[in-house]
């Protein structure tokens, strides 16, 4: 009896793959998407809804024009994800068009024009974010006040028109509410005294964070993403900001401030374990993480930008080719 | 009973791979009577083709040597798995399908060769005596490298540790387990035989730690045995533990050096079944004409393993089995199993494990899809290549760096592969790497070969007088005339200088580098 087929070793495989694996990252992320539905509201959901159709749309639009076929590439999952990764950086009130042309920079620019999946040097969510701080700061820096209580209709207002609907009051987030005290040359303890952080949502972020950190162990659990490069950036964050705290604990934020305010757990967890734009190896996702979270620490006290994880980011994945370069395991018997 | 020394891993590359092996103990392992007419392949070793010593048409006994190696090379000898009749030898170019081999017909008499005894004290024989003759046993590595065990065995100086491989870490491969169970003191013997031909001070008889009942009877005979050169260790059930340069890693905590050998480090390492075959060898004079098999796989009943004839072709297992819906096999494990081409391919010296499926015994691999350089594949593997830069470098076509990456490294053990969500198939690529790689090497070797000529030739001429310049033109030309037009006026003409410029030694007059064999 002869056969015709003939498949090469190995025979027996892991039942794991690319699009289990985005499931896997979208699933994780429910608790802290509800979460920020819970503390700002519709707006949220409709960024996240809104940005993964957009996303969604635009890789079938960025596949066909390139001539390739719909599947499997529409359902490995990589396009509502960077959309949903998009909508949580992204304020709570967001006009829609900003939405679409973050969408576009991230999957036509950041990911279509390098090849598609598995060939963006920078991580799509965070570039087209990027585009945003740097295009349109003011959208970026404008967060609803958490006690003006935005109803589904001045939320839907502001996302067709741009214009807030009644009388709003900007708030912002506790990183942003701490940067501008330090130049207004108040210290930490007045802000924490004054009250300025907990209207800015201080405890409100400390739960947000919380329910990252509960996707992220998901993940970890699941083997969807491996330590080294959360340990990595939460290492590198948490020590910068200790040296400095240490030195100076009136002007520069603890570590603990550092890590539960803003997203940085969602930056840990989801943003900065992207696999394609992440270093390989063990040992080299341990560096590019401690990068990004160093990185975001220098961002955070010296630049212009009340959050750097963005730009940490996209900084790190520059290096990426380097660090795989240089943390190359050591061949089997070259070690003597 | 003193327990086997257990050892932790060290080192956290490989897999922990359901084993789909009898955690029970086993029965002793049944005959698969030999069949009518048996296929000896006469390449069963990684050094050669062997040359058959018989013809068409001659009878041939149990046990006798059919095919012996080639001149120079690694071979081995081949025995009559039964006595009978050759009733063909099938060379290469025959068929394409049916590999060199040689057909004998069985006569079902089972009739032994003569040069067929026992080596009576075999101790008190010289280790170049025992090990020449295991080498006319055509006793190969058993693990399925079929290294020839004689050519291992040569006694380097400073052999401290022989190490012999009862790992069996590839899922569905059962047959040193049995071997172990069902006769621990060959495998004993087998050892003793080896430590006498490499002078060695102790022997580490290594099982897997989930080969719970291997490594029972193994310790209870070397217990009996009393030799305190032998123990008996456990190591950790991780693929691929079972590799030669992976074991000697957890075993010693030394790695064989890069471009190196295990005598390197004073180990030698052989598989526990060679060492079952050698005992049959110089202690029952049975040279390797059959070897324990397991068969296994979702179109059979139970996982079974079998004495089998070397030659036996699958049909007679699937047969003996009544096995039926045979869609295909598997000759190997899991992991690094090759597929048959047709249940008509015999069992060679190498075959360990046939896994019979119907339908899909093993889910298949995902759809391929681009690398999402997850880096899953860094961690697992045991040669530790970064796979993902490697098929990175192999996308560019950069054959240096694929080399410098470690493709030449890569032990196909197929861990990247196992973990790899898009579903890439790594080991298969890589195989590629390395044939592509050793073939550069060598259109380099003989392009600086030709460089070096063409310089010898211009030295001739810069060291020689006018006349003789003039001769060299001639011939320079001559060649040129000979490549430009194929003229065959031309090439007699060079052919007939040839002849007559070589003195009765049948060397050339002028022969640029005498000491060339010298050399190499």
């Amino acid at each position: 009896m002869s056969f015709l087929s003939s498949s090469p070793a190995p025979h027996q495989h892991s039942q794991r793959n690319v699009a289990q694996m985005m499931r896997d990252v979208l699933l994780a992320m429910f608790p802290v998407s509800i979460m920020l539905c819970w503390t700002y509201g519709w707006g949220v959901l409709l960024n996240i809804l809104f940005a993964a159709s957009c996303c969604w749309l635009l890789e079938a639009a960025a596949l066909k024009i390139r001539g390739r076929n719909l599947q499997p590439w529409l359902n490995d999952g990589s396009a509502p994800l960077t959309g949903v990764l998009l909508a949580l950086a992204l304020p709570p009130l967001t006009p829609w068009w900003l939405i679409v042309i973050a969408s576009l920079f991230a999957i036509v620019f950041a990911k279509h024009l390098y090849g598609g999946l598995g060939y963006n040097l920078f991580n799509p969510a965070m570039a087209g974010y990027a585009v945003l701080l740097i295009s349109f700061p003011a959208y970026m820096a404008w967060w609803p006040d958490l006690s003006a209580g935005y109803n589904l209709n001045d939320t839907l207002h502001y996302f067709l028109y741009g214009t807030a609907a009644a009388d709003a009051f900007s708030g912002a987030t506790p990183l942003d509410a701490v940067q501008t005290g330090l130049k207004q040359m108040q210290t930490l303890p007045e802000l924490v005294a004054s009250g300025t952080l907990a209207t800015a949502g201080s405890a409100e972020w400390v739960w947000i964070n919380l329910a990252a950190i509960t996707g992220g162990l998901f993940l970890l659990m699941r083997r969807t993403i491996t330590w080294q490069i959360p340990a990595g950036v939460i290492l590198g964050l948490a020590l910068s900001a200790l040296i400095a705290w240490v030195g100076d604990a009136a002007v520069n934020p603890s570590p603990w401030l550092q890590l539960v305010s803003g997203g940085t757990m969602i930056g840990v967890f989801f943003i900065a374990t992207d696999p394609v734009s992440s270093a390989s190896s063990p040992k080299g996702k341990l560096i590019y993480g401690a990068g990004i979270g160093v990185l975001t620490y220098v961002i955070r006290t010296w630049g212009a930008y009340p959050d750097g994880f963005a730009f940490a980011v996209l900084l790190m994945n520059l290096a990426v080719p380097l660090i795989d370069r240089y943390t190359r395991p050591t061949l089997y018997g070259q070690v003597q | 009973m003193s327990s086997p020394q257990v050892i932790h891993a060290r080192n956290n590359w490989g897999l922990k791979l359901p084993s789909g092996k009898d955690q029970n103990p086993l029965p002793a392992a049944a005959e698969i009577s030999p069949p009518e007419e048996l296929t000896i392949l006469l390449k069963q070793s990684p050094g050669g083709i062997s040359v058959p010593m018989v013809k068409v048409g001659q009878k041939v006994f149990k046990g006798q040597k059919i095919a012996a190696p080639a001149r120079n090379t690694f071979g081995s000898f081949l025995h009559a798995p039964v006595s009978g009749t050759v009733t063909s030898i099938i060379e290469a170019n025959d068929s394409a399908h049916i590999k060199r081999a040689i057909i004998i017909v069985n006569d079902g008499l089972d009739n032994v060769h003569d040069d067929c005894t026992p080596i009576s004290n075999p101790f008190k024989r010289s280790p170049r005596f025992i090990r020449k003759h295991i080498a006319e046993g055509g006793i190969v590595g058993l693990g399925g490298a079929m290294f020839p065990a004689a050519i291992k065995l040569n006694p380097a100086p400073g052999i401290k540790t022989l190490l012999i491989n009862g790992v069996e870490c590839e899922p569905y491969i059962n047959c040193d387990n049995q071997l172990l169970q069902q006769y621990p003191e060959r495998v004993l013997s087998g050892t003793r035989l080896m430590l006498h031909v490499l002078g060695a001070e102790e022997a580490v008889i290594a099982i897997e730690q989930d080969m719970v009942h291997a490594l029972m009877t193994m310790q209870a005979a070397t217990d009996a045995l009393n030799d305190p050169r032998i123990r008996v260790v456990s190591v950790p059930d991780v693929y691929p533990a079972g590799g030669e340069r992976q074991l000697i890693e957890i075993i010693t905590g030394l790695e064989v050096p890069h471009g190196g050998l295990p005598a390197d480090l004073g180990v030698i390492c052989q598989n526990a079944g060679t060492a079952a075959a050698i005992d049959q060898w110089i202690n029952f004079g049975e040279p390797l004409i059959s070897r324990m098999v397991t068969v296994c796989g979702n179109a059979t009943a139970a996982a079974q393993n079998f004495v089998v004839r070397i030659g036996t072709p699958i049909d007679a297992i699937v047969n003996r089995l009544q096995a039926t819906d045979v869609s295909r096999v598997i000759i190997g494990g899991s992991m690094m199993g090759v597929t048959a081409d047709d249940t008509a391919e015999p069992i060679s010296k190498a075959s360990n494990c046939i896994i019979l499926s119907s339908g899909d015994n093993f889910s298949p691999a995902p759809e391929e899809m681009p690398c999402i350089r997850c880096g899953d594949c860094v961690p697992v593997c045991p040669a530790r290549i970064n796979p993902q830069l490697l098929l990175e470098s192999m996308s560019t076509n950069n054959t240096q760096q694929s080399e410098s990456l470690g493709a030449l490294d890569c032990i196909d053990c197929g861990c990247c592969d196992y973990v790899c969500p898009s579903g890439i198939d790594l080991t298969a690529r890589f195989k590629i790497a390395k044939q592509t790689i050793w073939e550069q090497h060598l259109l380099a070797m003989r392009a600086e070969r030709s460089q070096q000529r063409f310089a010898d030739h211009e030295m001739r001429w810069l060291t020689a007088s006018n006349e003789e310049r003039e001769t060299l033109d001639a011939q320079t030309a001559a060649f040129h005339d000979v490549k430009a037009n194929n003229s065959k006026s031309a090439l007699d003409d060079m052919l007939k200088r040839l002849n007559s410029s070589k003195q009765d030694d049948g060397t050339l007059k002028d022969e640029p580098r005498k000491n060339d064999e010298a050399d190499q």
